[in-house]
């Protein structure tokens, strides 16, 4: 465990924050951390740069922990969000590698990939480390899942930083959006950062107080997400990012109740009897009902299949790279879809 | 009777050659050779298991070849009983020996009541009665080489050969075996037997025509003496 | 016949239809009972249960009388595996509008009749059953390995169909598609029957078999011809279901101690449908609390009763 510098600079922290505990309550107390609304990610600042902190979401006590005092030119990120997050403000041209370029939708990003500016990793959790070293990353961001992969360990043992992102694990959504703040530091445009998370968070309070004032007024369908998978319906459990822009939109969801943040699993007889209450269907990962048919024949036997389905389908890589920083279209969108669309949406279309 | 002419007998190598040699029906021979002279080797060519390397063989009306082109033929023409039967799990020795009708049953092979009669009767001759419905695998050798001469009776075929018969058992059922194989080919005219053995006394005593196979020839001795028989091998 | 024989087979029957009733009241005690769901989800649920469990059973038995080895059966000898290749090749290569569900069926039944005959090829070189195990594992790692080649060409779309239907699943079989199933367990069944006598003379061996009049040869060919019928029409509407066929031919022949084959088949037929039945009904009671793939519970209940067949034998 001792074995990688990192991992003993984070250690050694930790035990540092254990010794002075009061000193640190002085210096690192709540009203100073710059992020209002994440769990895991903790920003603060002083006169040489910016204190980082991440927390792992599985155990609370392993923190890392670290100082950035000067930005990084070249980084590689793993995940569609983070891509999704540096082009937001405006700073793809950092990005020196990314994962899985066929699913790739910034086009700027795209072009520079084409140009050969940019290095294709392939896959998120396979990986070369060579390719991340040929790419002359200086860090590198990837989607944690609570234990390192062997090659970021050997990727810090050459002295390259990895951060792990746990943005995909906060359940609310501006508190997913929040992470954009330290994409800003790494990429030294902190200021643009913030004002543009000011923004997000703007639109988002604005819409939601409207979404409630419409709601008096109005009675919105009950909603199902996701599909059948084999003999199981996926979809986002009661304490998911997705089930709170739901209630936050205005409507009913059917697993508003279910346990968890992540993911719950449903008999295909009790989608049947609870289904005949649902009006409205969102993501079932097809665009159109002849593929949602081709995909499951018995899907046209769903108490709601007559009725209103959206996916983003339409967008599927541009909803994957950009719901996480834009919950402010996301929620434009679903509060379009409440009120039948007048407008284009951001990510979604209608299943026809 | 069968008939064997200017036949070549063996498999890569010749083993056998016969010029010419006839046995008449309703007789039983046993075959005499020292080990490797070919006994197995013969029985197979006479069940048409072995292709011939070159001449005629046949059992009665029907050419060896005749035989093994048609199987349902042969299986009522001619029987063969192995020298080792290892047992099955789950068969009794009753189902068995009931496989000897199979020949004779309908698509979905069920006994009629003669069958199931013949099947008794034949089973209390070889005094099996008592172990029908014990499972093949847990026979002893000696019960096991019963039933496969009480599969070979039942199956009811003029013919009948049999690769070592008696190896596993006893000095009463050796006895029991000849005794049951004289009564099986003098009971009707049209019957012969085959059967290989080493046990060269017991065949004099009883006696059987030998089949002595030496030196790649075959000849038949009836009443012979032991000498004449020792010489020979 | 034998006479004791027809009470367990009376039994078994009966037992079929009470686990049937508790299959489709089941579902009706939790308060649904609309006739789409009914016809729609229910009968082909259970139907799907009841004729993958008597044809994986079935082509158990049968396998294990063509290799003359209780352990063969349809999906360790990678009869699965071979269907399930020629599925993936269906469903990553084939364009979407090539996709039917006939051609499903028609492709998993060509992969199983080659896998079959190619393990029965490589089973009269080696004459032992650990090697032919091996040698079956091997082969399904081996279409496992094409499939993940065949798979970093395809679309997310595609892996993701593809990886459903390799759960297994008797909950995917719409009503349209039951009849098709049900006319190719019932026809693999017939013929069965009409092998009945060669089967019965197999288990002494070729030889033996060959000189009590049975064509050998056409016996062998018609036992793959209708294994595949059965293992491949049942893979491509239900995915590969495991340890049914290896299990339930072996319980059969312990419970009834019989080579008969009409006792066997006809047990067999009614016993297979009773386990993927009294599975299914399983899974339906867990249903509110936890959902179990079926071969979760194949598996459960299969694989140790394998295990111990494996260590009575030696």
């Amino acid at each position: 465990m001792l074995r990688s510098p990192t991992r003993f600079f984070c250690l050694c922290i930790f035990f540092l924050l254990l010794g002075c505990k009061d000193q640190q309550k002085l210096e690192l107390s709540a009203k100073d951390n710059l992020c209002k609304y994440s769990k895991y990610l903790h920003i603060y600042q002083n006169a040489k740069g910016y204190k980082i902190e991440i927390s792992n979401p599985d155990q609370q006590s392993k923190v890392q922990a670290f100082i950035i005092t000067k930005p990084f030119e070249r980084i590689a990120v793993l995940s569609a969000t983070h891509v999704g997050m540096l082009s937001a403000i405006h700073q793809q041209q950092k990005i020196c590698a990314v994962s899985d370029s066929k699913y790739l939708y910034n086009p700027i990003l795209k072009k520079r990939l084409d140009q050969n500016l940019v290095t294709d990793l392939r896959s998120e959790l396979g990986f070369s480390s060579e390719k991340v070293l040929r790419s002359k990353a200086q860090v590198v961001i990837y989607s944690g899942f609570g234990n390192e992969s062997q090659q970021l360990k050997r990727l810090e043992e050459a002295n390259i930083m990895s951060i792990a992102n746990y943005e995909w694990r906060e359940n609310t959504p501006l508190a997913r959006a929040e992470w954009v703040l330290l994409f800003g530091i790494l990429s030294g445009q902190f200021e643009e950062a913030r004002q543009f998370f000011k923004r997000v968070e703007g639109n988002y309070l604005r819409l939601q107080k409207q979404v409630l004032q419409h709601n008096h007024s109005n009675q919105l369908p009950v909603l199902i997400s996701g599909n059948l998978y084999g003999d199981q319906w996926i979809a986002p459990a009661g304490q998911s990012f997705e089930a709170r822009i739901y209630k936050d939109a205005g409507f009913a969801y059917l697993f508003s109740k279910a346990q968890g943040s992540g993911s719950v699993f449903k008999s295909l007889p009790e989608i049947l009897q609870k289904g005949t209450a649902v009006g409205l269907w969102l993501n079932p990962g097809q665009p159109t009902r002849s593929r949602l048919l081709k995909q499951y024949p018995k899907a046209k036997f769903f108490p709601f299949f007559n009725k209103r389905i959206f996916c983003y389908t339409a967008h599927t890589n541009k909803y994957w790279e950009q719901v996480a920083v834009r919950p402010d279209w996301l929620l434009e969108d679903l509060s379009q879809i409440a009120l039948k669309p007048t407008k284009k949406m951001h990510f979604y279309a209608l299943v026809k | 009777m069968i008939k064997i002419e200017n036949t070549q007998i063996g498999h890569q190598q010749l083993l056998i050659s016969i010029d010419e040699l006839k046995l008449p029906a309703g007789q039983l021979y046993a075959l005499i050779g020292r080990n490797g002279s070919g006994k197995s080797t013969f029985l197979h060519s006479l069940i048409g298991q072995l292709p011939l390397r070159a001449g005629q063989l046949s059992l009665g009306n029907f050419s060896v070849q005749a035989l093994h082109n048609d199987h349902l033929l042969r299986a009522k023409h001619v029987s063969f009983v192995q020298s080792m039967f290892a047992g099955v799990e789950a068969l009794t020795l009753h189902a068995y020996v009931s496989l000897g009708r199979l020949p004779y049953l309908g698509a979905f092979g069920r006994m009629q009541d003669k069958d199931l009669s013949f099947v008794d009767e034949v089973l209390s001759r070889l005094n099996l009665t008592s172990l029908a419905h014990r499972a093949t695998q847990n026979l002893s050798d000696g019960e096991r080489q019963l039933a496969s001469l009480a599969r070979a009776i039942v199956q009811d075929t003029p013919y009948m050969i049999l690769d070592e018969p008696a190896s596993f058992l006893d000095y009463f059922n050796r006895e029991l075996l000849l005794d049951q194989l004289q009564n099986w080919v003098q009971s009707n005219a049209k019957r012969t037997a085959i059967f290989s053995s080493h046990d060269i006394d017991l065949c004099l005593e009883k006696g059987i025509k030998l089949l002595v196979l030496h030196e790649q020839k075959l000849t038949l001795l009836e009443n012979p003496s032991k000498k004449e028989v020792m010489d020979l091998l | 016949m034998k006479r004791t024989s027809f009470p367990v087979l009376l039994f078994m029957l009966a037992l079929l239809i009470a686990l049937s009733s508790m299959h489709l009241f089941g579902l009706q005690a939790q308060g649904i009972s609309n006739r789409i769901v009914f016809w729609e989800f229910q009968i082909p649920r259970l139907l799907s249960a009841v004729l993958a469990g008597a044809g994986l059973s079935l082509s158990g038995l049968l396998m294990q009388n063509l290799f003359q080895n209780p352990m063969a059966g349809p999906y360790v000898l990678g009869i699965n595996s071979g269907a399930s290749l020629l599925i993936s090749i269906l469903i990553l290569g084939a364009g979407p509008s090539v996709l039917n569900q006939l051609s499903y069926a028609s492709a998993a039944m060509m992969g199983a009749f080659l896998a079959a005959s190619f393990m029965f090829l490589v089973a009269k070189r080696v004459q032992n059953i650990q090697s032919l195990l091996v040698i079956g594992l091997m082969f399904a790692s081996f279409t496992g390995a094409v499939e993940s080649v065949l798979q970093s060409f395809a679309a997310p779309e595609q892996i993701k169909q593809l990886f459903i239907w390799n759960m297994g699943s008797l909950q995917q079989m719409s009503a349209a598609q039951a009849p098709l199933l049900a006319v190719f367990v019932l026809v693999g069944i017939v013929i069965a029957l009409f092998l009945i006598k060669g089967l019965n003379a197999m288990v002494l061996g070729d030889a033996q078999a060959r000189q009590l009049g049975v064509k050998v040869n056409f016996l062998k060919v018609s036992i793959l011809f209708v294994t595949a019928l059965l293992a491949g029409s049942i893979t491509a509407y239900c995915g590969p279901i495991a340890f049914v066929g290896l299990a339930i031919p072996n319980l059969a022949r312990a419970i009834l101690r019989t080579q008969d084959h009409l006792v066997l088949i006809l047990f067999s037929v009614l016993a297979g449908s009773c386990f993927l039945v009294a599975i299914d009904v399983l899974i339906l009671l867990f249903d509110p609390w936890m959902s179990i793939p079926v071969n979760v519970l194949t598996a459960a209940l299969g694989a140790p009763y394998v295990a111990y067949l494996m260590l009575r034998r030696r």
